[in-house]
């Protein structure tokens, strides 16, 4: 659960509390360059690293990092296989980044379309919906993850779906609140007894009004996305060897932290400083598009 | 093409009820039965809480009541939210109370009309697209329809829902309070053009409002409502002036009591009335 | 407070228990042949299907539900793969464990959240507050794993002054508590910052103020208790996070609790014993949901009137 109210704009490199500068500060726009170069580097995987992820060299296993007296044909060091740790981590970001992405658009739609059902329907289907809704969020969704995980295997596919239902139920509850409040004595009434077909009205006048705050949920909702995938990979329940993610890094780096911990905390300071920008940019953003929405999700 | 006809038979309309019925049902609407002539206006007063915004609502189709019938040119409604009910809705439109809570903040208002008759597959874009101008013009917007509806006063966000409406050709338009929320001045304008265009186009009106003075100058007849009930009905001029029931007499003396006296006296009267 | 909204509190929490309940099952029936599943697998084919007929799986689906509620009622959990013992069993010695990870872990949440936010918001717009705030992002989208690895790596590997896994003493359990309790600190102390000016500013504090009341005194008798109500709320639902964040920290810490139980138990397809973790962290989850309802409802009366809540 994230509650974000006053503290980002001090962060977002106001001067003084109640005075908005026109552009964003020197932190957004290090956030926003980070993110840039992650999604550059997530495109360009192939381009960029040096070697296969899977291109083993056991003579060269644990070399340190060049600057700590490695060698420069492997930046950031070997892993334990002899692997080059720097073309893994450009792919495993890669993973990482797609995983969250394609997570969240499952998340925004399912949970939208449901709440849409719940608002338009009302009655019984209601009640049905939101009694999942409230179950969904008084359970820790790793848990749930890990049951589904545990009953029914592991296959890629599985787990994006798994992972990206991450926070529907936030979508659902945000997206029924907001389409009942448009739907009352309100035009979305008035434009429905024009003879207006009711989907038509869904998606030309209360779908673009609601918009806004469904992309505020979705960049409150990634950084949570991201930290979910790797949380599960680095435990071994996510993502599988040979495909690779910055959560198994670190999980295989692990083993390795007495003697080559440069396996694991470059992934996880990606991981960091990725999430990081994300909320501090979703934040500054989010107070851009409406400085007076309340994003609480209780 | 004379305007529309609208019978309602003993509508009641009744709201809640509790679970298991644990406290009785509010009779929004309790036995009313009207006429509405074609080529009419029927003005239905009454005070809050009469109930005539829900017989407005019963009335033109987009409320079911909980018993009695409407007749819309000796025909009854299709089910709410059906595909014949949407098409029937070229033949009643409603003129609301809020007109800004009417229209769409983010589209155009040219755009609005459009999408109405769009709806009903009412000639092509461009022919479309000329008949918004046709009928902004015809309310006294002409040119604005590239305007959203914040920058339009209140007098001219009505004109803007008047010509949406208009544009479906309807036979009968009931207005629920249009002009109250307007000033004085720009309601005589919204009345005026109500009677212009219900001239030029043979439209039935039925127009409700809890302000006299507004439903005397359009009306050709009047029903005066009062918790869920009429209770006299006629020619409008012959109501106002000679009212033979007590409520329409009170209602009438609009002027609030000069004195604690008076005001007993009325209290009085109604209590006489109810008993 | 209202019976009535006592009444709908209960109800609430047994509809989510039965929901978990469903899921569980539901889940085990999809995923094969439960009872095979579920017990050991040297069981001899006979015992098979005797368990098969105690739990009805020649029965209709209804009547399977009601037979395994019964027995989960019965304390029947199923067996545990690794040593055939009573799922229930070990689970339930791995408890003590995690309460104690947990109670420190939320402590420090607590502590440390609510202490920041009230700083940030009495020196609002100083170094101190941009400092807390700084110190509250960080928290919130630091990886609780990275964060552990990062704190093993210095202060067991590099600088020797604390054990690097394992349980034992309390220099075994500063590490973990600290990661488990930090993340949630963050948001604690943002909430409880925002919160706190909300109240700061409101006119009875002018009042306080114009009554020659000490800053300091005015502070912690009028608004911190008044700060405090939603805050109460916000570190409720916070638990879910620490149990979330219990599996995690377990397992980085090999802390030998529930967390790193239901780990392994997923790795190995310990079925009966991922039920058991489940249901038990939704029994938890709910009485503690419980339990803030309650104390919120107690200490914001107006609430509690309000009974049903909209939307």
């Amino acid at each position: 659960m994230s509650v974000e109210l006053e503290a980002p704009a001090v962060l977002a490199g106001e001067r003084a509390p109640g005075r908005r500068s026109g552009g964003p500060g020197i932190v957004i726009w290090l956030c926003l360059g980070w993110l840039a170069l992650v999604v550059l580097v997530a495109i360009f995987a192939d381009l960029l690293a040096p070697y296969a992820y899977t291109e083993q060299s056991l003579l060269n296993r644990l070399k340190p990092p060049a600057p700590l007296g490695g060698d420069w044909a492997y930046p950031l060091g070997t892993d334990g296989l002899g692997r080059d740790v720097l073309s893994r981590l450009i792919y495993a970001t890669r993973m990482s980044v797609v995983i969250a992405l394609a997570g969240s658009l499952i998340g925004a739609t399912v949970g939208t379309l449901i709440g849409f059902a719940a608002a338009h329907f009302r009655g019984w289907v209601e009640d049905v919906i939101m009694v999942l809704v409230d179950f969904q969020a008084s359970m820790p969704f790793l848990i749930i993850v890990l049951a589904v995980l545990a009953f029914l295997g592991n296959s890629l596919e599985l787990f994006l779906v798994i992972v990206g239902l991450h926070g529907w139920e936030t979508y659902a509850r945000v997206t029924r609140g907001l389409v009942l409040q448009a739907n009352g004595q309100n035009y979305a009434f008035a434009i429905r007894t024009l003879g207006v077909h009711p989907v038509q009205v869904y998606l030309r006048h209360i779908l673009p009004n609601i918009l806004s705050v469904l992309i505020v949920q979705v960049t409150l909702n990634f950084p949570d996305l991201i930290l979910l995938e790797t949380s599960l990979s680095f435990l071994g329940l996510g993502i599988q060897p040979p495909q690779t993610s910055l959560g198994l890094m670190l999980g295989e780096g692990r083993s390795y932290l007495a003697t080559a911990w440069w396996m694991g905390v470059p992934a996880g300071i990606v991981i960091f400083l990725t999430t990081l920008s994300i909320s501090l940019a979703g934040d500054w953003l989010r107070d851009r598009l409406d400085p007076t929405l309340k994003t609480a999700d209780h | 093409m004379s305007g529309g006809e609208l019978v309602l038979t003993d509508i009641v309309r009744l709201y809640g009820g509790g679970w298991f019925g644990r406290h009785a049902p509010v009779r929004a609407v309790d036995g009313v039965s009207l006429r509405l002539e074609p080529g009419k206006t029927l003005g239905i007063v009454g005070e809050s809480g009469s109930g005539k915004s829900t017989l407005g609502r019963i009335a033109a189709g987009i409320e079911v009541p909980t018993s009695g019938r409407v007749l819309l040119n000796g025909k009854p409604y299709a089910p709410m939210g059906s595909a014949a009910w949407r098409r029937e809705r070229a033949s009643i439109q409603v003129i609301w109370q809020d007109p800004s809570r009417a229209l769409d903040p983010r589209m155009p208002i040219g755009g609005q009309i459009e999408e109405a008759m769009a709806a009903h597959r009412m000639l092509d874009r461009a022919g479309r697209l000329a008949r918004v101008g046709e009928l902004l013009e015809l309310v006294g917007l002409g040119g604005l329809g590239h305007r959203y509806v914040h920058q339009l006063s209140g007098g001219q966000q009505q004109r803007a829902v008047i010509a949406r409406a208009l544009s479906l050709a309807p036979q009968i338009v009931v207005c629920d309070e249009a002009v109250s929320a307007l000033d004085v001045s720009v309601q005589a304008q919204i009345i005026n053009l109500l009677n212009d265009l219900k001239a030029r186009f043979a439209i039935s009106y039925l127009f409700i409002s809890h302000d006299l003075g507004v439903v005397r100058h359009i009306s050709d007849s009047v029903a005066v409502m009062r918790e869920g009930r009429i209770v006299e009905t006629g020619d409008a001029q012959a109501v106002f002036s000679a009212p033979r029931h007590p409520y329409t007499k009170a209602l009438l003396a609009a002027v609030p009591a000069a004195t604690p006296a008076e005001r007993r006296a009325r209290e009085a009267l109604s209590r006489m009335e109810t008993a | 407070m209202r019976a009535s909204f006592l009444l709908s509190k209960v109800l609430r929490g047994l509809v989510t228990l039965l929901l978990a309940v469903t899921f569980a099952f539901l889940v085990l029936r999809v995923s094969g042949d439960p009872v095979t599943l579920m017990l050991p697998d040297d069981t001899p084919p006979d015992i098979i299907e005797r368990y098969r007929e105690i739990y009805g799986l020649d029965r209709t689906l209804p009547e399977q539900y009601l037979r395994y509620v019964g027995g989960l009622l019965n304390g029947d959990f199923g067996y545990s793969f690794r040593d055939g013992r009573p799922a229930l069993d070990v689970v339930l010695e791995r408890v003590p464990q995690t309460l104690v990870l947990g109670t420190a872990g939320f402590l420090i949440t607590s502590l440390v959240g609510i202490g920041a936010g009230i700083v940030a918001a009495l020196k609002r717009g100083t170094p101190v507050d941009l400092a807390a705030m700084g110190f509250a992002v960080f928290g919130h989208s630091m990886p609780n794993f990275f964060f552990g690895i990062v704190m093993i790596l210095l202060f067991a590997m590099t600088w020797r002054v604390l054990p690097s896994s394992g349980t034992g003493s309390f220099a075994h359990l500063i590490m973990p508590a600290v990661t488990l309790g930090i993340g949630g600190a963050g948001s604690i102390a943002r909430f409880t910052r925002s919160s706190m000016l909300e109240v700061l500013h409101q006119p009875f504090m002018r009042t306080a103020r114009a009554k020659g009341l000490k800053p300091a005194r005015r502070v912690i008798l009028h608004a911190v208790p008044n700060a405090a109500i939603p805050v109460i709320t916000v570190l409720g639902l916070r638990l879910g996070g620490i149990v979330a964040g219990a599996v995690v920290v377990e397992t980085v810490f090999a802390w030998p609790g529930v967390g790193q139980l239901l780990v392994t138990a997923v790795a190995q397809r310990d079925l009966a014993v991922v039920q058991t973790i489940v249901l038990l962290v939704a029994l938890t989850m709910v009485l503690v949901n419980f339990l803030v309802d309650v104390v919120y409802g107690w200490l914001d009366p107006r609430m509690a009137r309000a009974g049903k809540e909209t939307a």
